[in-house]
C-alpha cells in the first residue's frame, strides 16, 4: 500500500490578526440545550508548540476560550495537516509511521508559501505595487517570516505577513503539519504626513507617530500616495471608496494617504519525493483577515457555501434533501439578525432622521434613481420583533415541518427587480457581491425548495433526518488545534467588498484567455493575444444563459414598476457565483460566449437578435486540480482573493457604515428591549457602552470610533461579542 | 359557550340555497331597485356591521376548512405518479386558504373603519346555519368536499352539465339541501355600501394606520403562493388581497376585489384564476378514491369528548398535541386581534409600537400551527387506530380581548404559561423526534414572555380617573 495522492487540509484556511503571543485556542460551535440561543463555544484540544524546537510539546483542552490578553487579541494561527490517498483508496493522515512505511523521513516533506497583497496594485495597476512574499521549499522546523516586498517599497523595507513553520513531528504528535501565524493587523504607510480635509498643508500623521518604521512605500517611485481612483473608469472596484485618504465634498473619490496593510492570501504548497522518485504535490489556500468578532454566530452565506456549490453543483440529490439543512439556513439568518440593527438597515427613520445610514435601499436610489423608501414595512423591523419571527420559523422547521418559504427566497435573476414585493424577498437588507440585494447560493435555494416537499409523502421520522455530504467534508475539516473560525464556514461570501475574502475575485479567470472584472461583465484584461479584440467588451450570455438581468422599479411611492432614471442599459450584472454556477460541469471544455459586438463601457442588455452580439468559443478553465480541492495554479493568483478589500482593512469598519453586513462584523450589540417594545443597544463601534442609545453611523459621528482609532488602536477598542454582549472570553 | 347573535331572523330575505336561486335573484333585484330593506331592529350602519361580522365568520370558517383540506394531502399512500399533482394541489389549496386570511383581514378593516367590533369568532363544528355556504366540517380533501368548495365560490352564472353534476355532488349528504354561494352575502353588503343609508361620515379615515395592510401582512407573497414551496402554482394566480379602507369608494372596491378573487376572473384579469377556477381544476383531476391523494385523517377531530359528528382524539399523547394546537390557535387569534390596537405609521416617524412584535408573533403562530398540524397528521388517532389525527382548530371559550390594555398583554402571558405546561408534559411523555421542536417552542415563548413583561413594566393599572379621561 503506497501513497498515491496528497491532500492538504483544510483546503481553504483562514488566519486572523492579533498581536498576543498566545494564539487563539481551539474550539468548535454547537447548538446548546436552548435551541434558539447563541451557539455554544466548546473548547477543543489545543496544541502547544515549543518556540525553540517547533515541536508540539503539550496538548490540552481549555475550560473557556479567551479572545484577548489585556488589550491584545489572540491571533488565529491555523495548522494545516497533510493527508494521503493510499493505493487501496483509503485516506490516511500523513505521520511519522506512514513516512517510515514509505521509507521516508520528515525532511522528505517540502513546504513552500506564496502569498501576496494586491490591494494597491488593484487600484494603481502598477505591477511594482504588488506586495509578494515567498518562502521555500523548506524542510526545516524554523520560523520563517513572510516578508512582503514590492518594487515600489523603500530599500530594505517589507511588510510582515506573519510566519510559517513546518511543525516538527515527534512521538507526542507525529502528524505532518505546518502552522501559519498571521501578521499583527498593522497599518503601513508612505509618509509620516498627510493632508486632511480643510487643510492645504500636510501635518504629522498620527497613525505613524512613534511608528515611523512602518513607512515602507516609496512615494517618489509609486503613485499610491495621493492616489485618486478614476471615478469614470469601468474597471473601478465596487464599491470604489475602499482606500483611506481625504475626501473633500468636491471630489468624486478620496485622495489617498498611501496606507497599506498586512492582509494577504495565497498558496501553501507541499510535496513529498517518494522513494520511487515520484514527487507528489498538493496545495491549500490561506488568507489573513480580521478577528471573528462574533465567534458564536455564523454568517448566512459563507465561503463554504460558495465552495459547496462549486464542487457539488446547484442541485441537491434526493439522498441529501433535509429539513435540517433548511433550518440551518434560517438559524444563520437568525444569528445575523441578532447582531444587526434591522430598523436602521431597513432605512427606517431613526430618531426623526431620514436617510442617514448607508443602506441597501439608499443604494437602490443612489445607483438607479429608484424611489427612496424603506425595504420592509417600517413597523415590522424592530430587531426584537424580527428576531421573534425568525425564532418561530426556526422552531417550526425543527418539527420536521417542510419549509414553506422557498417562493419568497430571492432568485439571482430577481436582483434587478426593485419593486416593493421583490425587495421584501428573503434575505432582505443585506447586499450581495453584485451590490444588489443578497441572494443565497442557488444550491442553498434548491436545498430549501427540495426540502419543502420532502416530507409530504414520508413518515415523520425520515423527514427530520440530517444529510450526509461526505464528498464535501474536507472543506469543513477542522485541523487539530484550530478554532472553527479558520474554516470557510466562518467567512462571509456576500462580499461587498468583503471581510475575510473578496470572493467575487474567484471568478475572474474562469475563461481561458480573458480576465473579467470581478463584479461586472466587463472584459478587463486579455491573456491570449488572439482574443485581444474582446478587451472592453461585455459578456452577456454563456451557452445562451444571460449573465445580466433587467432592472425596474417605482420612481414614486406606490408608483408602478418602470425603467429607472439612472439605470444604464436597464440591466444589472449578476454576481458570478450564481450567474456562472452552471459552468462547473464544462471545466476544460468550450462554451459559447456572447459578448457585445463593440467595447461597451456602460452596461447593456442582451440584444433581441444576433445583431450587436459577438459569439466566441472559450474554454472554461479547470478550477481545481483533479479529484482535489487544490485550486489550479493558473486559476487564482496569490493576493487575488483579498485584492478588492479595503486598504487598510480597518477602513471598512467605518466606511461602509455597516448597514448591509451579515454576522461576522457585528453591528447591534448589548441589546435589550425597553418598556415600549423598542430594542435598545449599542452600535458596536460606540465608544461608550450600554447607553441604550444606538448611534447611527453616518461616517462622521464622533461618538463612534474614528478611522484613526481603528488604525492605531483597534485591538483595544474593538470588543468581541459573546452571546451578543461585550466579552473577552467564552 | 361563546356568544352568538341570532342572525337568522335578520337574513330571511337574502339567504336561500342554490336551488332557490331564481327566486332569490328576483328578491335581490327588487331590493336593489327599492334599496336594501333594513331590518326593523337596525339602521343601515349597524346592519352593515352586522353583515360584515357574518362575513368575517364565513371567511374564518372557509380558511380553516381549506387549511385542514390542504394539510390532509400527501402521506405514504400517494403513488409516485400522482405526487407532483398532490404537491401542486396542496400548494393551491393552502394558497387559497391564505387568500381567505386576506379576506378575513379586509373584513376586519371594514369593521375598523366603520366603527364596528372586530370579529375573529366562529362556531365550532358540527355547525350549520343558513348563512354559511355549507355546514362547517373539517375533513380531508375529497371530490365531494371539492364540489362544495367549488359551488360556494362559483359565479352566479355558472351553468351547464358539469355545473349541475358538481352541484348535485356538493349537495349529496348535506342536510337541508345544496350549497349556498358566498357572493350573495357580499352582494348585499355592496349594495348597502353604495346606498344612502350608510353615511359618508360612517367611514373613519383616521383608522387607516390601525388597519391591517399588505405591506405588513402580504410578506412579498403573491400569486397565491403563501404556503407554496415549489412555485408550481398556476400562472397568474392573484395576490393575497388585504385592502385598507378609508372611504365608501375604497370599501366598495375592496368588496368587489374580494368577491372577484373568490368567484370568477374579472374580464380584464384572465390570467388570475379565482378560487372557483382553481378548485374546479383540482376537481377535474382528483382521483375518485381520495385515499390515493390524502392521509387517512378523521372528520372533525376534537381534543375532548365530542358528539356524533366529531372524532375524539383518544390517544393520550396525541391528545396532548391537540391541546397544544388549540392553545396556539388561540394565541394566534389573540395576537391578530391585539395588533389592531396599535398604529403602523408611528414607525415612519422613528417611533416603534408593539404592532410589529404582535404581527410577527402572529405570523410565527401560523408557522407553529402548520408544524403542529403536520405532527398531528402523523400521530395515531387512538391507541388502536390506523388513522392518524388532525388539527382540531377548536375555538376557545372566547376570542374577545380583555378590556384593559394591561390585561390584553397578560392574556399572552397566560397563554404562554398554558402552552408551557402542555409542552412540559409532552416532553416528559417522550416526544421522540419532536423534542427539538418543543424545546425551541418553549424557548421562543420564554423570549416572548420576557418581551411582554418588559412592555408591562411601562404600563400601570388604569385608575378610575384614567378611564374617565378616555371619554373626554
Amino acid at each position: 500500500m503506497t501513497i498515491k495522492k496528497l491532500h492538504l487540509w483544510p483546503p481553504f484556511c483562514t488566519a486572523r490578526f492579533g498581536s498576543s503571543e498566545t494564539p487563539l485556542e481551539a474550539y468548535e460551535l454547537a447548538i446548546g440545550e436552548n435551541p434558539l440561543d447563541f451557539r455554544v463555544i466548546q473548547p477543543r484540544e489545543t496544541l502547544v508548540v515549543d518556540p525553540a524546537s517547533g515541536e508540539v510539546v503539550d496538548k490540552y483542552t481549555p475550560e473557556r476560550i479567551r479572545f484577548k490578553d489585556e488589550d491584545r487579541v489572540r491571533p488565529v494561527a491555523p495548522f494545516l495537516e497533510l493527508f494521503a490517498e493510499m493505493s487501496d483508496g483509503t485516506v490516511r493522515q500523513v505521520n511519522l509511521d506512514l513516512l517510515k512505511a514509505e521509507r521516508l523521513d520528515p525532511s522528505a516533506v517540502k513546504w513552500s508559501v506564496d502569498v501576496a497583497n494586491l490591494k494597491v496594485f488593484r487600484q494603481t495597476q502598477d505591477a511594482k505595487d504588488k506586495i509578494e512574499a515567498k518562502i521555500g521549499p523548506i524542510d526545516d522546523h524554523q520560523v520563517h517570516e513572510l516578508q512582503g516586498v514590492a518594487e515600489n517599497f523603500l530599500p530594505g523595507k517589507y511588510i510582515s505577513f506573519g510566519t510559517f513553520r513546518y511543525i516538527k513531528p515527534n512521538e507526542r504528535a507525529g502528524e505532518i503539519r505546518a502552522r501559519f501565524t498571521p501578521g499583527k493587523g498593522l497599518v503601513y504607510g508612505s509618509s509620516t504626513e498627510r493632508i486632511v480635509v480643510g487643510d492645504t498643508r500636510p501635518t504629522l500623521d498620527p497613525v505613524f507617530q512613534g511608528f515611523e518604521d512602518r513607512i515602507v512605500y516609496d512615494r517618489t517611485r509609486g503613485k499610491w500616495h495621493n492616489f485618486q481612483a478614476d471615478a469614470s473608469s469601468p474597471t473601478l472596484p465596487n464599491p470604489s471608496d475602499i482606500y483611506q485618504g481625504r475626501w473633500p465634498d468636491t471630489e468624486p473619490l478620496p485622495i489617498g494617504w498611501g496606507y497599506l496593510d498586512d492582509v494577504c492570501d495565497g498558496r501553501v504548497t507541499v510535496s513529498i519525493a517518494l522513494a520511487s522518485g515520484e514527487v507528489l504535490t498538493t496545495s491549500a489556500w490561506i488568507g489573513t483577515c480580521m478577528p471573528a468578532y462574533a465567534p458564536d454566530s455564523q454568517p448566512m452565506r459563507t465561503v463554504a457555501d460558495e465552495l459547496e456549490q462549486l464542487i457539488m453543483g446547484t442541485e441537491v440529490p434526493d439522498s441529501e434533501v433535509s429539513v435540517e439543512d433548511a433550518a440551518e439556513i434560517v438559524r444563520r439568518a437568525l444569528e445575523s439578525i441578532r447582531l444587526m440593527n434591522t430598523a436602521a438597515m431597513n432605512a427606517n427613520v431613526i430618531n426623526g432622521r431620514t436617510n442617514i445610514a448607508s443602506t441597501l435601499y439608499r443604494q437602490d436610489t443612489n445607483d438607479y434613481g429608484r424611489d427612496y423608501a424603506p425595504g420592509m414595512a417600517s413597523s415590522l423591523v424592530d430587531p426584537s420583533a424580527v428576531r421573534t419571527l425568525h425564532e418561530r420559523i426556526y422552531t417550526a422547521l425543527k418539527s420536521g415541518s417542510a419549509p414553506w418559504f422557498a417562493e419568497v427566497l430571492r432568485k439571482p435573476e430577481e436582483i434587478g427587480d426593485l419593486s416593493d414585493k421583490a425587495r421584501r424577498k428573503m434575505p432582505p437588507m443585506l447586499r450581495g457581491a453584485d451590490g444588489r440585494a443578497l441572494t443565497l447560493t442557488r444550491r442553498q435555494i434548491n436545498r430549501v425548495v427540495r426540502a419543502a416537499t420532502a416530507g409530504l409523502f414520508e413518515s415523520q421520522q425520515s423527514v427530520a433526518s440530517s444529510s450526509n455530504r461526505t464528498a464535501f467534508k474536507s472543506v469543513g475539516y477542522r485541523a487539530a488545534g484550530n478554532p472553527v473560525s479558520t474554516l470557510p464556514s466562518s467567512a462571509i461570501s456576500n462580499c461587498f467588498p468583503g471581510l475575510e475574502y473578496d470572493f467575487k475575485n474567484f471568478w475572474r479567470r474562469v475563461f481561458v484567455g480573458i480576465v473579467l472584472l470581478e463584479w461586472d461583465n466587463y472584459v478587463v484584461e486579455i491573456e491570449d493575444p488572439k482574443l485581444a479584440n474582446l478587451r472592453g467588451h461585455r459578456l452577456l450570455r454563456v451557452n445562451g444563459v444571460p449573465v445580466v438581468t433587467s432592472l425596474s422599479g417605482p420612481v414614486m411611492p406606490g408608483g408602478g414598476v418602470q425603467p429607472l432614471p439612472y439605470g444604464k442599459g436597464q440591466v444589472v450584472t449578476m454576481e458570478w457565483s450564481n450567474a456562472l454556477a452552471f459552468i462547473r460541469k464544462y471545466q476544460g471544455q468550450k462554451v459559447e460566449c456572447d459578448f457585445t459586438s463593440k467595447p461597451a463601457p456602460q452596461p447593456t442588455d442582451v440584444p433581441k437578435g444576433k445583431a450587436g452580439l459577438l459569439r466566441v468559443s472559450l474554454i472554461v478553465r479547470p478550477i481545481f486540480e483533479r479529484d482535489s480541492l487544490s485550486v489550479s495554479d493558473d486559476y487564482l493568483r496569490p493576493g487575488e482573493l483579498t485584492q478588492g478589500l479595503c486598504s487598510p482593512w480597518q477602513h471598512d469598519y467605518r466606511e461602509c457604515s455597516c448597514y448591509y453586513w451579515p454576522a461576522s462584523r457585528p453591528d447591534f450589540v448589548n441589546a435589550t428591549t425597553d418598556n415600549t417594545g423598542t430594542t435598545r443597544g449599542d452600535n458596536w463601534l460606540s465608544k461608550q457602552r450600554n447607553t441604550g442609545q444606538y448611534v447611527l453611523d453616518d461616517r462622521k459621528d464622533t461618538r463612534l470610533l474614528s478611522y484613526d482609532d481603528l488604525f492605531m488602536d483597534w485591538e483595544r477598542q474593538l470588543q468581541f461579542q459573546i452571546r451578543g454582549r461585550d466579552a473577552e472570553k467564552s | 359557550m361563546r356568544s352568538r347573535s341570532s342572525q337568522l331572523r335578520h337574513l330571511d330575505a337574502v339567504l336561500s340555497t342554490d336551488d332557490e336561486q331564481p327566486a332569490q335573484k328576483a328578491a335581490l333585484e327588487d331590493a336593489t331597485e327599492a334599496g336594501v330593506e333594513i331590518p326593523r331592529e337596525f339602521n343601515a350602519h349597524q346592519y352593515l356591521i352586522f353583515l360584515l361580522r357574518i362575513a368575517a365568520e364565513i371567511e374564518h370558517c372557509l380558511m380553516v376548512q381549506y387549511l385542514y383540506a390542504g394539510f390532509s394531502l400527501g402521506g405514504p399512500s400517494v403513488g409516485e405518479k400522482l405526487r407532483d399533482k398532490v404537491v401542486l394541489w396542496q400548494e393551491t389549496v393552502l394558497g387559497i386558504a391564505k387568500e381567505e386570511m386576506g379576506h378575513l383581514l379586509t373584513v376586519q378593516n371594514l369593521l375598523r373603519c366603520l366603527g364596528g367590533p372586530l370579529n375573529l369568532d366562529r362556531e365550532d363544528y358540527p355547525w350549520d346555519s343558513q348563512f354559511l355556504p355549507f355546514p362547517f366540517r373539517l375533513e380531508p380533501l375529497t371530490r365531494q368536499s371539492l364540489a362544495k368548495y367549488i359551488v360556494a365560490e362559483s359565479p352566479e352564472a355558472w351553468t351547464g352539465r358539469e355545473a349541475a353534476a358538481i352541484r348535485a355532488e356538493a349537495a349529496s349528504g348535506l342536510p337541508g339541501g345544496g350549497v349556498k354561494r358566498i357572493g350573495v352575502l357580499y352582494s348585499l353588503i355592496s349594495r348597502l355600501l353604495i346606498g344612502t343609508g350608510v353615511k359618508d361620515s360612517d367611514f373613519r379615515e383616521w383608522t387607516h394606520s390601525f388597519q391591517a395592510n399588505w405591506d405588513e401582512w402580504g410578506r412579498s407573497y403573491q400569486g397565491g403562493r403563501r404556503g407554496n414551496a415549489t412555485g408550481q402554482q398556476r400562472a397568474g394566480t392573484p395576490n393575497v388581497l388585504i385592502s385598507a379602507i378609508v372611504s365608501r369608494t375604497s370599501a366598495v372596491e375592496a368588496i368587489k376585489a374580494l368577491t372577484t378573487q373568490g368567484e370568477a376572473n374579472a374580464p380584464d384579469d384572465e390570467g388570475a384564476p379565482s378560487h372557483f377556477a382553481r378548485f374546479l381544476d383540482i376537481y377535474r383531476h382528483f382521483p375518485r378514491d381520495h385515499r390515493h391523494a390524502v392521509r387517512d385523517v378523521p372528520v372533525n377531530p376534537v381534543a375532548n369528548e365530542g358528539d356524533d359528528d366529531q372524532t375524539v382524539i383518544s390517544h393520550p399523547l396525541t391528545r396532548l398535541w391537540a391541546n397544544l394546537f388549540n392553545v396556539r390557535y388561540r394565541f394566534l387569534l389573540a395576537g391578530l386581534l391585539h395588533s389592531f390596537d396599535f398604529p403602523s405609521n408611528l414607525a415612519a416617524a422613528g417611533q416603534h409600537t408593539p404592532r410589529g412584535l404582535l404581527i410577527h408573533t402572529t405570523f410565527g403562530e401560523m408557522y407553529h400551527l402548520r408544524a403542529l398540524a403536520q405532527i398531528l397528521m402523523r400521530l395515531p388517532l387512538g391507541p388502536d387506530e390506523k388513522r392518524t389525527a388532525g388539527p382540531p382548530f377548536q375555538m376557545p371559550y372566547t376570542v374577545d380581548l380583555p378590556f384593559d390594555a394591561v390585561d390584553r398583554w397578560r392574556l399572552h402571558l397566560d397563554l404562554i404559561e398554558t402552552s408551557r405546561r402542555i409542552v412540559d408534559e409532552l416532553l416528559a411523555s417522550g416526544a421522540g423526534a419532536n423534542q427539538d421542536f418543543l424545546r425551541a417552542l418553549r424557548a421562543a415563548d420564554e423570549e416572548t414572555a420576557g418581551l411582554v413583561q418588559r412592555l408591562l413594566l411601562g404600563r400601570q393599572e388604569p385608575s378610575v380617573t384614567d378611564r374617565l379621561m378616555e371619554f373626554h
